[in-house]
């Protein structure tokens, strides 16, 4: 073997080979070392995690006699991973109470001036270290932050505004979903579902924003206000939503007949039966949903049609389901009974007739 | 062949190499992308609220399906532990996939399960349901319990599926143990999309071994107690938080684990369902599910996060890791397989320009690349050429990289997720990252490599298994039926095999392209590559056809045997055709049946002495036949679902036999014969050469088949080449009148051509020596050998004798003839053979001791100080030929009585190894400089280095000799005659005509004058000319009635003879020259002055060619078939006799 490979290029293979080799246990021994720097830090935060939620307990339980301020646990607070740690335990602490604990916990952040090291967050330029620092203001309450956060609606990073969203909404309820008005990105479920949770109750000034939103182009600001209306039952909103039925979206006409349904009138079942024919299937199975929960009789004839000749067996399952919600028990034994009538038939009702509700 | 094993070494090793590097870049990819997944992951979720969702009715509804396979002793339990998960839109759904056991029983009864009728919407094929169960306990009613025929795990999936009301699935493994928070953790990303739909989301899953569980929980997590068990942990760190969360964050990811996964139910559905035909069903259904939304062009998302929330047994025994192990390498097999269309496919993405082709080359060539690097590592070291140094770096390098892999991945686990928080486990994890590279891994790698190999040889896929059982069903059938059912089923078997067989022969036709162009550079620009293919491609479809033919008829006997039969042929094709193209590119000569014509002793010398049996090369073979036969061992099993692949290779093998490929060659006629020879298939010549062969030694069987009259026409002339002496003599007037009678000297110089031996030779003139002797002798400047290679030269110079079947010494016992041996001794001479190698060399011996030589001087006879030639693979040819004249001028003292030598020189054989060679390069390249040739012969030069080298090596040895020789008495008085036994194939030949095309020279200080000869003249013609001379000038007794083939060199290759045929090797008689034609393999060719040869087609000239080779082969086969050339009365006659 006197090639030139053998000659030349193995030794500086063997060479680079070595070099890398080298690299490589060097690695090794900073990831060790780093793996026990580590496992000390996580070994203290643990400690501290108990420290903390043992402080949150005790200012639970023993209430105003909190107000002696531990000066030992303010010099401990210095370190700012202690602090940190502390911060999070009364953030969670926060979320998970509620009433004279919940303003505990609020009283624990004042006293440590807990605040500081939120408002330091907001400055931050990592997007989860300002979105923390939006929801720990928010939490404490720090009404003055709310122009700060506000200004954050903007963001550009998904986490930072929607923790903003977040923020605004629990700071003024209602009259925080201002943003929804120009809001060009969409709206999780995710989010929609958390945002809906922290309006507690409708200012008398909603209607002209309501009106605005279901109009609006961005589909999920659209759903959002249905589940709103839906939440709060708001029957002025009635001819809109029915309005909705058109609209271009199934996820839109779906939760418009979900929302018809919450609102029900005596006029619904024939809108609903009315509007049925012109509805993609998903729409169809939601009204006949509607249909199972409003239990009008006025439906009656209009099941049985669906039951005996829509082409599609999801939609006669549920048609027999309404139907038996009808306790309409012995039409549907006879037909099933009936030897005339098709195995198919036969079979979507017995399939319905055993539905426990 | 030893450069080309130098080449395949170097390849494999940077494939390896390069591989390797490969590999480590994209580990540290994963790693640096899967940490900052994961951190973004955990600052995204430090503070989220997960319950408001769970009870929450606008959350989407989730079934959970498990399906279980006699789970009888825990599934009461499991059941238990799932109906606690925290979710409120949530259904439960058990399939019993047929147990055996009593599973169904015992969940009837601990929840009071009754059957209900249930109409299923779903539409995806499954097996059939027994019965659909729920709880008449209204605590149960999330849970639906499915008694079905039993269909493996994707059909009790698909029967979940079809079931199912919820928006999206998560199928599970029943002995899973899920967190509480688990569907809650997976809505999230379900709940989360916005632009991008999430079509499916994976969670990491734990083990379970050696966890302390109560009521279905996880309380405590410990690693497990065996070292298998914790090296498998490890490998789940791996995998679910390094290499998925780096893939989900790439958009790349395509496994979701079947142990734990949530999948949007519209999509899994428009896709079909899980398939129940692999065992890789997970990973095959996301792999569809994105197939699905690329082609529908939607934009989605498969992710994973990092939570762990599912915890699972894993197997912590070898046997069944092992089974584990070989079923996901099959299963990803047949998913890449079913999926191939998408690989390198831009249409889809990264899906197809990333995913797949990671998958390939690393999840499934991986295992196999390293197995190959085991086996290659070991072939090394069974034949000592592993550079240790260079190993163990690599060896060091590569284990390290795993550990340093595996420690960060505990690092990043740490930090992230902290399961395992003891300071005991972190320590024995770090003790398992640095053995797992020992011991665990090596074992899943073979079980990816028995995955692999089970894959091909049994289960589902290339070409879909239809293992059709008619042995049962034969009974009943008529008889041609089955006679149709048994051709169809052997059509589609032999389908594969005739694939394989494709593939490898056209790789190895690749291959000897390749070889080519990259070995010379006259075929680096020759345009012989789609001739060769074509040729290949032919001969290819000829083996098929009679390989096809044999395999249909003898399984009808035995399917085995036909297989066995078929496969092991095959692969000794695929394994000849490299051996005989690099004999080619080696000795630039077609390999025919002369093969057989050495016996093992020459046959040992030859690949001796030319190096091919170096460990290297030995090494290689073991390779090439592992790699020729392997594939057909694995694909034999395995049948086409089609017949109309085995057909169509038979109707294209007949369609080959038929007609003829000379209609769809380009014309090659012109130019360089290695050239031409280069496009020809090899196999095809050496097939042919040693069937027409085979019918040449078995003649009479195949006369009496033919015809019987066919061969009466000559029988009367029972000695055809008999006829009285009639010689003229043209010697005699060129010498000076003398009284003794002169001395006679044969050089024949082995491999001496013309085209590198005289100035107008096309390579250009590296004898200096010779030709100053030319400028004082007679000189024949077209003067032929009467054979390709050495066989024939003593016969031929010394005797003129005809051929014979495989030459004149090939004959078990040689005939009574005449020649220069025996005639000179007769009249008084001295006779003897110099030689410097083994004289029984293609009988030689045999030759020089029946006629009598008085000396037989080989390399028995030499010790040093006399040195041999330098040895290449331990042995050497023999003696150097200054040796050899040294010993003649020892040996054959000044003496009376007139003497005939023969001298064979050797030093000019392949492979060309001389002593003091760095002297004779220097004086190549001083010739090189002075010669000043035009730049085609200058590079052609440089290409045959080492042969020219060894030519001016003999040159000088002569030189040397003739100087040594000058100064004794009785150099006035002799008569030297130089010439060359045939050409050197191993330089390139012109046209076919130059193997033969050799010098001749009669140097004599007798000389009156020199001069030159333009005519013609062969070998044939020389013993005559000689005698003529001896017996005009110096009344020598020669025989009246002689045998000789030439006419001698006064009319040489003329009209009035009846022209010459020339032998190339042993068992190929083909060439044919009369007048200035020469025939050669049927092709004619027209000779110009110079022995130029140009292509012609010429009808009359060819017909009478052909006539007068036909009646040479005639007069031939009747001399070797009667074993006699003359009548024995003459012969004794003559040697009995004196001088009337």
């Amino acid at each position: 073997m006197d090639s030139i490979f053998h000659r030349v290029t193995i030794h500086e293979l063997i060479i680079a080979i070595v070099v890398v080799l080298s690299l490589v246990f060097l690695l090794i021994m900073l990831v060790l070392l780093y793996s026990f720097y580590k496992y000390k830090v996580l070994y203290q935060r643990q400690i501290w995690l108990q420290e903390s939620e043992q402080k949150v307990i005790q200012a639970i339980v023993s209430g105003e006699e909190i107000s002696r301020v531990d000066e030992e646990f303010i010099t401990r607070l210095r370190n700012p991973s202690f602090r940190n740690v502390f911060l999070s335990v009364l953030v969670a602490s926060d979320q998970k109470f509620s009433g004279g604990a919940r303003n505990e916990v609020n009283n624990l952040f004042k006293i440590y001036k807990m605040e500081d090291a939120a408002w330091q967050k907001l400055r931050q330029r990592k997007s989860y270290l300002v979105a923390g620092g939006i929801l720990e203001l928010a939490v404490m309450r720090v009404e003055r932050a709310f122009p700060d956060i506000a200004s954050l609606l903007e963001h550009p990073k998904r986490q930072v505004y929607q923790e903003a969203q977040y923020a605004v909404v629990s700071f003024k309820g209602f009259d925080g979903l201002d943003f929804l008005n120009t809001l060009v990105v969409p709206l999780s479920d995710w989010q929609q579902l958390r945002l809906l949770r922290s309006i507690g109750k409708l200012p008398a000034a909603h209607e002209e924003w309501v009106k605005n939103w279901l109009s609006s182009s961005n589909e999920s600001v659209i759903i959002f206000t249905l589940r709103l209306i839906r939440k709060f039952q708001l029957l002025p909103f009635y001819a809109d939503v029915i309005n909705l039925f058109d609209h271009t979206a199934v996820n839109v006409k779906v939760q418009a007949i979900r929302t018809i349904a919450a609102l029900e009138n005596d006029e619904t079942v024939n809108q609903l039966i009315a509007a049925f024919f012109t509805q993609p299937i998903e729409a169809q199975i939601e009204i006949l949903r509607a249909l199972k929960k409003s239990r009008s009789p006025q439906s009656e004839s209009f099941l049985q049609q669906q039951l005996w000749h829509h082409p599609a067996i999801s939609i006669k399952i549920a048609a027999a389901e309404v139907l038996i919600a009808l306790k309409q028990h012995g039409y549907l034994q006879r037909i099933a009974t009936d030897e005339t009538v098709p195995e198919e038939i036969k079979q979507v009702i017995k399939h319905a007739l055993q539905e426990k509700t | 062949m030893i450069e080309f094993a130098h080449i395949v070494y170097e390849v494999v090793i940077w494939l390896f190499l390069l591989y390797s590097a490969a590999v480590f870049l994209i580990y540290i990819w994963v790693g640096l992308y899967a940490y900052g997944a994961v951190s973004r992951y955990n600052h995204e979720n430090t503070f989220t609220e997960y319950n408001f969702i769970a009870t929450n009715a606008d959350a989407p509804t989730f079934s959970l399906i498990a399906p279980a396979f006699n789970e009888g002793m825990t599934i009461v339990e499991n059941v238990r532990s799932l109906l606690s998960i925290y979710y409120h839109n949530l259904e439960i759904i058990i399939v019993n996939d047929g147990s055996r056991d009593d599973s169904m029983q015992k969940l009837i009864e601990a929840y009071n399960l009754e059957a209900i009728s249930f109409f299923i919407q779903g539409n995806i094929k499954t097996k059939e349901i027994r019965g659909i169960y729920k709880s008449k306990n209204p605590a149960f009613k999330k849970l639906i319990v499915v008694d079905k025929e039993n269909g493996g795990k994707a059909d009790a999936l698909n029967v979940g599926v079809n079931i199912s009301s919820g928006d999206y699935i998560v199928c599970i493994d029943v002995d899973c143990i899920l967190e509480q928070d688990a569907i809650l953790k997976l809505a999230k990303p379900f709940l989360e999309q916005t632009d991008k739909q999430v079509i499916a989301c994976g969670g990491v899953i734990r083990l379970a071994n050696n966890c302390k569980i109560e009521n279905g929980k996880v309380v405590e997590v410990n690693l497990p107690k065996s070292w298998l068990g914790r090296m498998q942990a490890l490998e789940y760190i791996r995998a679910f938080v390094l290499g998925r969360m780096a893939w989900s964050r790439a958009s790349g990811l395509i496994l979701i684990s079947g142990a734990f996964g949530a999948f949007d139910k519209q999509i899994v559905l428009a896709c079909g369902g899980y398939d129940t035909n692999t065992v890789g069903e997970d990973m095959e259904l996301v792999v569809r599910m994105r197939r699905y939304m690329e082609e529908q062009g939607k934009p989605y998302e498969v992710v994973n996060i990092p939570d762990p929330l599912c915890w699972t047994e894993v197997p912590e025994s070898k046997e069944v890791l092992k089974k584990q192990r070989n079923r996901w390498m099959r299963g990803t097999i047949e998913t890449l397989w079913k999926h191939r269309k998408l690989m390198f496919n831009p249409r889809y993405g990264r899906l197809g320009l990333v995913s797949l082709p990671y998958w390939f080359f690393f999840e499934f060539l991986g295992p196999l690349i390293e197995f190959a690097g085991y086996f290659v590592f070991l072939l090394f070291l069974f034949f000592g050429i592993i550079n240790w140094p260079f190993f163990f770096a690599l060896f060091a390098l590569v284990i390290s990289s795993g550990i340093l892999y595996s420690i960060y991945a505990i690092l990043v686990d740490l930090v992230s997720h902290q399961v395992y928080s003891k300071k005991k486990d972190l320590a024995k994890l770090i003790v398992t990252a640095v053995l797992e590279p020992f011991y665990f891994h090596p074992t899943v790698v073979g079980a990816g490599v028995r995955g692999v190999v089970d894959y091909f040889r049994k289960k589902h896929g290339w070409g879909e298994m239809t293992r059709q059982g008619f042995q049962q069903t034969a009974i009943e059938e008529p008889l041609m039926k089955r006679l149709g059912r048994q051709l169809a089923f052997a059509l589609k078997n032999f389908g594969v095999v005739a694939l394989v067989f494709l593939i490898l022969y056209m790789i190895s036709v690749g291959a000897e392209w390749w070889w080519y162009r990259h070995s010379f550079t006259q075929l680096a620009e020759a345009n012989t590559g789609g001739q060769l293919l074509l040729d290949n491609l032919y001969f290819a479809f000829q083996v098929l056809l009679g390989g096809g033919v044999v395999y249909m008829l003898l399984q009808f006997v035995s399917r085995w045997w036909a297989t066995a039969l078929v496969t092991f042929s095959f692969s000794f094709i695929v394994i000849m055709q490299y051996i005989l193209f690099l004999y080619y590119a080696e000795s630039r000569n077609l390999l025919g049946a002369d093969l057989f014509y050495y016996n093992i002793e020459e046959m040992k010398q030859i690949l001796n002495t030319s190096g091919m049996l170096s460990f290297t090369n030995i090494a290689l073979l073991t390779v090439l036949v592992l790699v020729s036969y392997l594939p057909f061992w694995i694909f034999s099993k395995r049948s086409l679902s089609t017949i109309y692949i085995g057909l169509a290779v038979l109707l294209l093998g007949l369609f080959s036999s038929f007609v003829s490929l000379d209609s769809f060659l380009f014309s090659s006629a012109k130019g360089d014969l290695f050239v031409e020879n280069a496009g020809r298939s090899k196999w095809r010549y050496f097939f042919t050469s040693n069937l027409t062969n085979y019918i040449g030694e078995h003649q009479a069987i195949f006369d009496r088949w033919r015809d019987d009259n066919s061969d009466s026409a000559d029988h009367d002339d029972r000695f055809p080449f008999l006829r009285n002496e009639d010689t003229e003599d043209i010697l005699g007037s060129f010498f000076k009148k003398t009284d003794t009678v002169p001395n006679l000297v044969f050089i024949v110089v082995e491999g001496l051509g013309r085209a590198y031996s005289s100035p107008s030779g096309y390579i250009g003139n590296f004898t200096p020596f010779i030709d100053s002797l030319v400028k004082r002798s007679l000189h024949w400047e077209n003067n032929l050998s009467s054979s390709g290679r050495t066989f024939a030269v003593l016969p031929t110079l010394t005797g003129s004798l005809p051929f014979g079947p495989h030459g004149f010494l090939e004959q078990d016992s040689l005939p009574p003839h005449f020649n220069l041996f025996n005639v000179l001794k007769k009249n008084g001479f001295s006779t003897g053979f110099f030689y410097g190698g083994d004289s029984n060399f293609d009988y030689m011996k045999k030759f020089i001791t029946y006629s009598g030589a008085d000396t037989v001087v080989d390399q028995n006879a030499f010790s040093p100080p006399y040195k041999k030639l330098p040895e290449q693979g331990g042995e050497s040819w023999g003696y150097e030929d200054q040796a050899v004249f040294t010993k003649f001028l020892e040996l054959q003292s000044v003496q009376q009585k007139p003497y005939f030598h023969v001298v064979l020189t050797l030093s000019t054989h392949n492979p060309f190894l001389i002593n003091n060679a760095s002297y004779y390069h220097k004086l190549f390249d001083q010739r090189l400089a002075n010669l000043g040739l035009p730049a085609e012969n200058k590079k052609w030069a440089l290409e045959n280095k080492k042969q020219l080298v060894s030519v001016l090596n003999l040159d000088d040895a002569l030189r040397q000799f003739f100087y040594a020789y000058q100064k004794r008495a009785d150099f006035g008085n002799t008569i030297f005659l130089i010439t060359g036994d045939h050409a050197m194939p191993e330089i390139p030949l012109q046209s076919k005509i130059d193997r033969y095309h050799v010098p001749l020279i009669i140097y004599s200080p007798l000389l009156t004058a020199p001069h030159t000869f333009i005519n013609t003249v062969s070998h044939f013609d020389i013993a005559p000319t000689i005698l003529a001379y001896y017996r005009e000038n110096f009344n020598l007794y020669t025989p009246s009635q002689v045998t000789w083939v030439g006419r001698g060199l006064a009319e040489g290759i003329s009209e009035k003879g009846d022209g010459v045929a020339l032998m190339q090797s042993k068992n190929q008689l083909s060439d044919f020259i009369y007048r200035n034609y020469h025939l050669s393999d049927g092709k004619l060719y027209k000779l110009d002055r110079r022995l130029n040869a140009d292509p012609i087609t010429d009808a009359s000239a060819s017909e009478l060619l052909l006539h007068r080779f036909d009646a040479f082969k005639r007069k031939n086969k009747l001399f070797y078939t009667n074993k006699e050339l003359l009548p024995d009365s003459i012969y004794r006659g003559y040697f009995d006799g004196g001088k009337p």
